[in-house]
Formats: structure tokens, C-alpha cells, sequence
């Protein structure tokens, strides 16, 4: 390394010995306390992640192979149904849903069913 | 080190430097696939090649950025910076993939251009939680695209090592960006400590190994000359360098490495034109100073490489008084013929 390179590796890691560990106490501790729910069903398992944000996270676990031909997962609260995807085969879902809504629904679009439904505890 | 170019100049260290290469990249990938797939018996094949792709590119990251600081702190890690640059594209391929599969996964199915999408899907830009932290790793793995390219011998000798090297130096940049993209992203929704804990721990060992070896140079730096005679400078006694080596001193504004050999003293700029290697760092073989990095090689009295090869380096004077050697601090041409000083001369 040539003088000039040395000078400048040594500034440059000296501020990065400040900034990197400052980011990473910052992005820990302004990360988004979580409010987590669990359910397990028999064919599904969610988990809700509430958080102070404006956002929550959905993860929906197939645990075997879906029983019917459609499967949309809705968000719900009193005012507003929305819709946030669609389940396909076995396998791990996530969907990013309002942190207002109050229950997460499961409906098979071509019957006009209703799967299963779930309560979003605050 | 060649007279022409060629994709690879393939012998056994880099053969056995890569196999260890691919065979740990291969292990990395089965480990983890297997331990997901017991962890989380759900998980779909898109989610594994992301997140396994993730991981060995930050890990194989990790060990680049630290070979560098290891090599100056101990010789015993110079091998592993010899063929350095199959591990930098070993880690772009693997990141790639790992780009390549998120930006399908997460934004191929809308109605505009995938890439375009990384850019406008998400544009929280006031908060650190939902900060669009993709737009780092795409940051990031674009200057890891230009060095994986520029990494041949063909692009340093057409950029000039002055551009190559400042080109590959934006690695730090590109290190910051995967840091914020792996803080604004995963770590916002992980809520595992053992990931937290493993990137901290890699980011602390980065940063003080750089730290403990810029300190190191900087120390070097810093030794200055005892006295001068006519524009000679007093560096050190002839018994301090020993045979078939050199001492390094910083004089003015570069460092000069004297060699000692046959019985004589030559002294060339300490740094190599391949790569900035540090030439006094290396050896005389078959008659030629040695650089420790890449093996190019340069004659002691001339700076020059051996024919057919056509790199020079600056020489200095250098001259014997008594036991002391005196060097002059004013860089001849490089490839400049300067008579060695003879120890017999002395006596």
C-alpha cells in the first residue's frame, strides 16, 4: 500500500470504528417492539407480529397439503376487509398487514367459504 | 506473474486454494440447508437459497476484508492473500445468487421493472424501521460486480494501478452498505440474539484488526532517521538486515526496502507496481527481490523485472560507513541502474 492509501485506510477505519457499532446500537434499539401471537391449528400455524409501527407481519405456516381449491387471506378490522394474499401449496408465508386490523381470515374465493379465522389479541 | 494475458495462470497453491474454496462454499450451503430444513421443515426452496446465499456472502465477506489486516499483523496469513481475488468473486457469485433470488421473489410478480422496483416499492425513507434497506444491498452488490470484473491483471494494467486500487478500495464503501442493509433489514423483524450476536462479533473483529494494523503502519510510519550526511540518511546498522531480506524505512514520503545480498546492499521503493504489495516484505530468489503477495519479481539493482517482464521500480543510493548504512531519500527513475554498496568495503 502506497503512503497515501495507508493515510487513508487509516481515517477512513477510524470513523468507521465509530459509525458502524453507533448504527448498530441504533438499529437495535429503535427496532419496532414486537407484540407476538402464536396459534397452531392443525393444518396452519401464524404468527402475528404487532408492532408500534404502522405495519404488522403476518407469517402463516402450511403445514399440509391445502384442502381447497382457493385460499385468500384477508385482514380484517370493524371498518375495512382487506386483501393481503393467497396461500398455494405447503410452505411459509408472509404478508405485511395494517397493525390496526383485529383478525386475519382465511376464505376459499371459488365456494364463498370461510376457513378459519383468527383474533389478533392486543 | 506473465508476459501475456491469460484467464487464470492456474498452479498447485491456486489449484489447493481453490479447492478448499469451493469445498468450504459447499459444506457452508449443505450445513445450512440441512439445519433449516430440521429448524423449519416449512420452508420453501426460495426462502432457503436467500437466506443460505446471505449468509455465506456476509461470511465469505468477513474473511475477505480480514485477510488484509491479517497479512500485515503475521506473515503466517500471506497464502491467504495470494489468490484473494477467487474468494472476492467466489463471494459476488454467491451474493449474486442471493440478489438474483430476492429481487424474482420480491419483485418480479408487480407490473414494473424488477429492478426498477427496488427502487420505488418502498419508499420510507424517514424511518429507520422500514427504511428501504434493499436499495443497499443492490448498492453494495454492484461495486462488488465492478471488482469481480476489474479483478484480472488485464484491467490493472489498463486502468494503472492507481485506479485499480482505488476501485477496489470502495470494498469499505461496499462493506458500510451490506452492514446497513443487514441492519435495516433482517435484524428490524429477526428477533433471534444468535444472528444479532454473529454480525456484531464480525463487525468488531473487522474493525479492530484494520485498526490494530493501520496502527501498526502508521508506527512504522513514524520511525524517523538518526541523522544526514549530504543528503544521506542514517536508517540503520548493516547487521539489522539479514541475508536475502531487507529492512523497510519510511524516509521522506515513501517507504525504501534495502536489500541484502551476495554480500551487497540495494536499495528499490518498497512498493510493488502489481498491487502495492510490500516488496521488502519478501525475499531474494534466484537472484530477483521476491514480492510476498503475487510473486513478481524485480533485480535488486535496477528495480527491473527480469526479461521478458517490464515492471520497474524507483531505486535508491545507498552506501556503508563503518557498520551504519546510509540511504539517499531521492528516488532514482524506475529501472534505474545503481551500483550496490559492498560490505567487504567496509572492512
Amino acid at each position: 500500500m502506497i503512503r497515501p492509501l495507508r493515510r487513508y485506510h487509516f481515517i477512513l477505519w477510524r470513523c468507521l470504528a465509530v459509525a458502524l457499532p453507533l448504527l448498530f446500537v441504533l438499529a437495535i434499539v429503535f427496532r419496532p417492539p414486537s407484540h407476538e401471537s402464536h396459534y397452531e391449528a392443525e393444518d396452519f400455524s401464524w404468527k402475528i407480529n404487532s408492532t408500534s409501527d404502522s405495519v404488522s407481519i403476518v407469517s402463516i405456516s402450511v403445514k399440509n397439503p391445502l384442502k381447497f381449491p382457493s385460499c385468500l387471506v384477508y385482514a380484517k378490522n370493524d371498518a375495512q376487509k382487506i386483501l393481503v394474499g393467497q396461500l398455494d401449496a405447503v410452505g411459509d408465508y408472509r404478508f405485511d398487514v395494517p397493525s390496526d386490523i383485529t383478525r386475519i381470515q382465511l376464505i376459499d374465493a371459488i365456494h364463498q367459504q370461510e376457513i378459519t379465522e383468527f383474533l389478533i389479541n392486543k | 506473474m506473465s508476459a501475456s494475458y491469460q484467464s487464470i495462470l492456474w498452479n498447485r497453491n491456486k489449484k489447493v486454494y481453490d479447492a478448499i474454496l469451493i469445498g468450504f462454499v459447499a459444506l457452508y450451503l449443505f450445513l445450512f440447508i440441512i439445519l433449516s430444513l430440521i429448524v423449519h421443515p416449512t420452508i420453501t426452496q426460495e426462502t432457503l437459497i436467500i437466506r443460505s446465499t446471505a449468509t455465506l456472502a456476509l461470511l465469505l465477506l468477513h474473511i475477505i476484508l480480514s485477510i488484509g489486516p491479517l497479512a500485515r499483523l503475521n506473515p503466517v496469513f500471506l497464502p491467504l492473500l495470494y489468490n484473494r481475488r477467487h474468494l472476492g468473486v467466489t463471494m459476488f457469485c454467491v451474493g449474486a445468487v442471493h440478489g438474483i433470488f430476492s429481487i424474482i421473489q420480491f419483485h418480479a410478480l408487480g407490473n414494473i421493472n424488477p429492478i426498477v422496483s427496488v427502487f420505488v416499492s418502498n419508499t420510507h425513507f424517514s424511518s429507520l424501521t422500514k427504511f428501504p434497506f434493499q436499495i443497499f444491498g443492490f448498492f453494495g452488490l454492484m461495486v462488488f460486480f465492478l471488482m469481480a470484473i476489474t479483478s484480472h491483471d488485464f484491467w490493472l494494467h489498463n486502468l494503472g494501478p492507481r485506479v485499480w486500487k482505488t476501485l477496489h478500495m470502495m470494498v469499505y464503501f461496499a462493506y458500510i452498505s451490506i452492514i446497513l442493509h443487514v441492519m435495516l433489514g433482517i435484524i428490524q423483524y429477526e428477533t433471534s440474539p444468535v444472528l444479532v450476536s454473529l454480525i456484531g462479533v464480525g463487525m468488531i473483529s473487522i474493525i479492530a484488526l484494520h485498526l490494530i494494523a493501520s496502527d501498526k503502519e502508521r508506527n512504522e510510519d513514524r520511525v524517523s532517521a538518526n541523522a544526514a550526511l549530504n543528503g544521506f540518511v542514517n536508517v540503520c546498522r548493516v547487521n539489522d538486515i539479514q541475508d536475502n531480506r531487507a529492512k523497510v524505512v519510511c524516509l521522506d514520503k515513501e517507504r525504501i526496502a534495502i536489500f541484502k545480498y551476495d554480500g551487497k546492499l540495494s536499495a528499490v521503493s518498497n512498493v510493488c507496481k502489481h498491487q502495492n504489495g510490500p516488496l521488502g516484505e519478501g525475499r531474494i530468489i534466484d537472484g530477483c527481490i521476491t514480492c510476498p503477495w503475487h510473486g513478481y519479481q524485480y533485480l535488486p539493482h535496477n528495480g527491473s523485472s527480469p526479461p521478458p517482464f517490464k515492471e520497474k521500480v524507483a531505486t535508491y543510493d545507498v552506501k556503508i560507513v563503518g557498520q551504519e548504512v546510509w540511504v539517499n531519500p531521492k528516488p532514482y527513475a524506475e529501472g534505474t541502474e545503481v551500483i550496490p554498496a559492498t560490505l567487504k568495503s567496509n572492512k
